[in-house]
């Protein structure tokens, strides 16, 4: 019961820093091809 | 430091917490009801499509078979430099599926020569991966029959919302994303207009259609949130139902890239969105929408500071050791994540995110070829 709580936790949290990455990766990514939507 | 330390901490807990409590507050307080009544009129379904002969017969079936009075629905693809047996299936489909054919261009642009073709003057978005319900344009349509309202946004269920999905590990955490994001949308919708819509199903007017530059990323933000400038209502309609299947963490990471990548552009193609006198829903975009990208750096700049604040203070070693946890805790969510992974072999299973892969992602979707 407990493991499965923190497991699912763990995943909740693990979206969050992705979701959180993916701010951060998208702005790079659009910095890299400015000109094609400038 | 400590200026930084709060200030961090008041933007990651505004955007998560503070706004959505104010946002069900503001709901409950002072909604906008929407006169919504059955109507079937004449539509105009858009899908773009570039190299989905697996998957686009089993799309159109789907639309052909949708509980909607046949005549009154024009069916548009627009094959976008596809190399597959894309236009062969389109070939077979016509009349009742009519096609466009481009050499390439991107997403943007297959949408606009869509709406070029349209003969009616309610548009509707999809895309080819997901499916509708058959009662789904009904829905749809119905808060059109309110003249304040210019877009309807339907709802997107991922099969990990009912515990259907393949893919274990991640959809988990994406599924109560989802859900969360769902019922701030649903807010905003019940106090004037979403930030954006749903890609997969949505409905617009045409009269608050503006062709997309080229190598917009987001169309299903941008082209709502032009609606609502000019004055209009874009609204969430829970029973127009599209359904979809959850990723894998990598796949899902490169769609959040996109999505996020999505809202920085708009900010520059649409710089209105930051002015509260064109934009009627400014504070509800700056919160939920601009909000989302300053969190990462908040976050950062939370964990920096603590750290530096920790020394000499109980309080502050305390949230630094909070977030450190947190932060383990996430490590151990991705440890789970790739046993999960190991353990499924999906065809959807993409290799690792690289900054390639995203950029290549991201040329498509932006119009390179």
């Amino acid at each position: 019961m407990i493991s499965t709580a923190i497991n699912r936790a763990a995943r909740v949290a693990f979206a969050f820093v992705l979701m959180n990455y993916a701010a951060v990766a998208g702005l790079l990514s659009l910095g890299r091809h400015r000109e094609l939507w400038r | 430091m400590t200026v930084v330390f709060w200030a961090s901490a008041f933007i990651v807990v505004y955007v998560y917490l503070l706004y959505p409590a104010l946002l069900g507050l503001w709901a409950r307080v002072a909604p906008r009801p929407v006169s919504a009544e059955p109507q079937t009129p004449h539509l105009s379904v858009i899908v773009a499509a570039r190299n989905e002969a697996e998957r686009l017969s089993a799309r159109l079936d789907n639309l052909l078979a949708l509980d909607y009075p046949r005549g009154r629905l024009q069916i548009i693809v627009v094959s976008d430099g596809s190399t597959d047996s894309t236009s062969d299936i389109l070939r077979r489909y016509a009349p009742a599926v009519e096609s466009v054919h481009l050499s390439g261009g991107g997403k943007a642009r297959a949408l606009n020569e869509g709406v070029v073709r349209a003969r009616h003057s309610i548009l509707v978005f999809a895309d080819v991966r997901q499916r509708f319900a058959s009662d789904a344009l009904r829905a749809l349509v119905a808060p059109l029959a309110d003249p304040t309202v210019g877009g309807v946004s339907g709802e997107l269920i991922l099969d990990c919302e009912s515990g259907e999905s393949t893919v274990s590990g991640i959809s988990d955490g994406v599924g109560g994303y989802w859900k969360y994001e769902k019922w701030l949308r649903r807010q905003e919708s019940r106090i004037g207009s979403m930030m954006g819509a749903t890609g997969a199903i949505y409905a617009l007017r045409r009269e608050f259609w503006q062709p997309l530059p080229e190598n917009t990323i987001l169309d299903d933000v941008l082209a709502p949130m032009r609606a609502v400038m000019a004055s209009t209502r874009v609204v969430f309609e829970a029973s127009a139902r599209a359904f979809d299947t959850t990723v894998p963490a990598p796949a899902e990471l490169r769609r959040k890239i996109r999505t996020l990548a999505g809202n920085f552009q708009i900010l520059w193609l649409e710089p209105r969105l930051l002015n509260p006198r064109k934009n009627p829903v400014w504070l509800q975009y700056l919160s939920h929408k601009v909000g989302r990208l300053l969190v990462p750096y908040a976050l950062l700049a939370l964990l920096l500071s603590s750290a530096v604040l920790s020394v000499g203070s109980t309080f502050y070693a305390l949230m630094f050791a909070a977030q450190l946890g947190f932060y383990a805790l996430a490590a151990y969510g991705a440890y789970l994540d790739r046993n999960d992974r190991r353990r499924l072999t999906s065809p959807a299973d993409a290799p690792p995110v690289t900054p390639r892969a995203v950029s290549e992602r991201t040329a498509f979707l932006k119009g390179r070829p």
